[in-house]
């Protein structure tokens, strides 16, 4: 069912090199979409890089200061530039680590700080430059990445409570909903769509799944629904 | 090319509405082989879908779904010809009463056959469904839901419709290590003929009342009945294991964002 509804698509990933954002990369890739990537660290995925040999499709890699407005403005106008334009954005950083077991008693200040920009204050900043892009343009479709945690605020099975050591994913995931979620109501009207997708505790094996709701949200047959976030246990 | 779902035989109840016409379209362009199932005649859709292709992709399985022995009749009908059903849409539904819905003016009569056919009718499908599914460790099932949310839906549809988000998730739990999957798509509007009769009911001009739903919209449109075929197309045509004990809200903003 896939046709060739992603040729001539432009799409900006920001968490390129997390294990999500590569999948989605790939994915695209092999139908024919060209890609803005940006993540804080260099480009680590070199078989992406080889795809891109591969396909003829545009592809532009760039990093960014973690917290810094004007280097996601700089950045997104760059790609936005080089592409001719945004038609998807995927928030998909940060997750590996943020799943890392961590107890309230070894949450140091410093880490959670780093922890709230990296995730909560950066996916708002990207959001906030191509969105605002996208609205001057015809539109577009985005994905927030998320975890199941985060969206239910309880444990990754139904009715199960928090798991521990989660109270930093707990606080950023749930923040990031709850942002995604006014975010949409603000955006629709203005022919953006947003909507999400919740990772459960095996999302490094369930690519499929993943790649399956990627494909439900950007291709249109997500357009009436608004934040709504498809939970992956 | 051969097509994806040939040699599957699906199963859609309310096949003469506005989204189950779509829905049967779809699956038999998608090369299954659909039954048409309706308490009103289906044979001028089956001739419909059936002049497309070489080979017949349709039949019409006429049945009132609330009536145990008529659902058991039809299944009997469907497994002598075909073996059984892989994948099972439920889709039929009535709107109850159009005057007298609130409560506690409803009427019981009203109520039970309303739910009759909304809800107790998919479970009636469903249950004469899964053995044949367990037995192929292959099937698809899926809803056209309503959503846990009142605003103004009358109580015995939402009892019938809302009951297939519990429905979907406990079905998924039991039996997709069978192979079994399920979906429910979560509506509101839907540009349908029973939308219009619904606002005709209640004495308004028929295209301000679409317009006026719209506009209650954050999408500024409804879903259209070929949107809600394509989703379960796209649903019925996944390969993943666990691609299952889904709820999708389509309903373009009014239950929760409005």
């Amino acid at each position: 069912m896939l046709d060739d509804s992603y040729k001539g698509r432009n799409c900006l990933i920001f968490g390129a090199n997390s294990l999500v954002g590569r999948g989605i990369g790939g994915f695209l890739i092999q139908n024919h979409a060209n890609l803005g990537l940006i993540d804080l660290d260099s480009y680590k995925d070199a078989k992406l890089a080889e795809n891109l040999k591969n396909h003829q499709t545009k592809a532009i890699y760039r990093t960014v200061a973690s917290d810094d407005r004007s280097s996601f403005e700089k950045v997104v106008e760059e790609i936005d530039s080089y592409l001719g334009s945004i038609d998807y954005l995927i928030c998909s950083y940060y997750l590996e680590e943020a799943r890392t077991k961590t107890d309230p008693g070894d949450l140091s200040i410093e880490t959670w700080d780093r922890l709230f920009k990296e995730w909560v204050h950066n996916y708002f900043l990207v959001m906030r430059a191509v969105v605002a892009l996208m609205i001057q343009k015809e539109g577009g479709r985005v994905i927030f990445v998320n975890t199941t945690t985060g969206y239910t605020g309880e444990g990754e099975g139904e009715g199960e409570l928090t798991a521990d050591g989660s109270i930093h994913e707990n606080a950023c995931s749930s923040a990031i909903t709850g942002m995604m979620t006014s975010i949409a109501r603000d955006i629709i009207p203005q022919g953006v769509s947003v909507n999400g997708i919740a990772l459960g505790p095996n999302y490094k094996n369930d690519l499929e799944r993943i790649l399956w709701a990627t494909h439900l949200w950007l291709s249109g047959m997500g357009e009436y629904s608004c934040a709504q976030i498809l939970r992956l246990y | 090319m051969e097509k994806p779902l040939k040699g599957k035989v699906t199963l859609v109840t309310g096949a003469t509405g506005g989204i189950g016409t779509k829905i049967c379209e779809k699956f038999a362009e998608l090369g299954s082989f659909v039954y048409l199932c309706d308490v009103q005649g289906t044979t001028d859709l089956a001739n419909l879908i059936n002049k497309e292709y070489k080979e017949p992709r349709s039949k019409p399985a006429p049945c009132d779904i609330s009536r145990k022995q008529d659902v058991k009749g039809m299944y009997r009908q469907i497994s002598d010809e075909r073996g059984g059903v892989d994948i099972l849409i439920n889709n039929a539904a009535v709107y109850g009463p159009l005057e007298t819905h609130h409560f506690p003016q409803i009427s019981y009569e009203d109520f039970v056959n309303t739910v009759n056919i909304d809800l107790s009718g998919a479970v009636h499908c469903t249950l004469m469904a899964l053995p044949y599914m367990k037995e192929k460790k292959w099937g698809k099932i899926i809803f056209s839901a309503a959503p846990l949310s009142s605003s103004g839906i009358p109580c015995p549809y939402l009892a019938g419709k809302a009951g297939f988000v519990g429905l979907t998730k406990y079905l998924s739990r039991k039996y997709s290590d069978f192979g079994i999957h399920t979906f429910a798509l979560v509506l509101r509007h839907v540009g349908t003929p029973m939308i219009r009769r619904v606002i005709k009911s209640r004495g308004r001009d028929i295209e301000e009342g679409l317009k006026k739903m719209n506009e209650n919209a954050l999408t500024g449109r409804m879903i259209t009945p070929e949107g809600v075929a394509e989703i379960y197309a796209y649903f019925s045509l996944s390969t993943s294991p666990q691609l299952s004990g889904i709820t999708l809200l389509s309903d373009g903003g009014i239950t929760y964002l409005k």
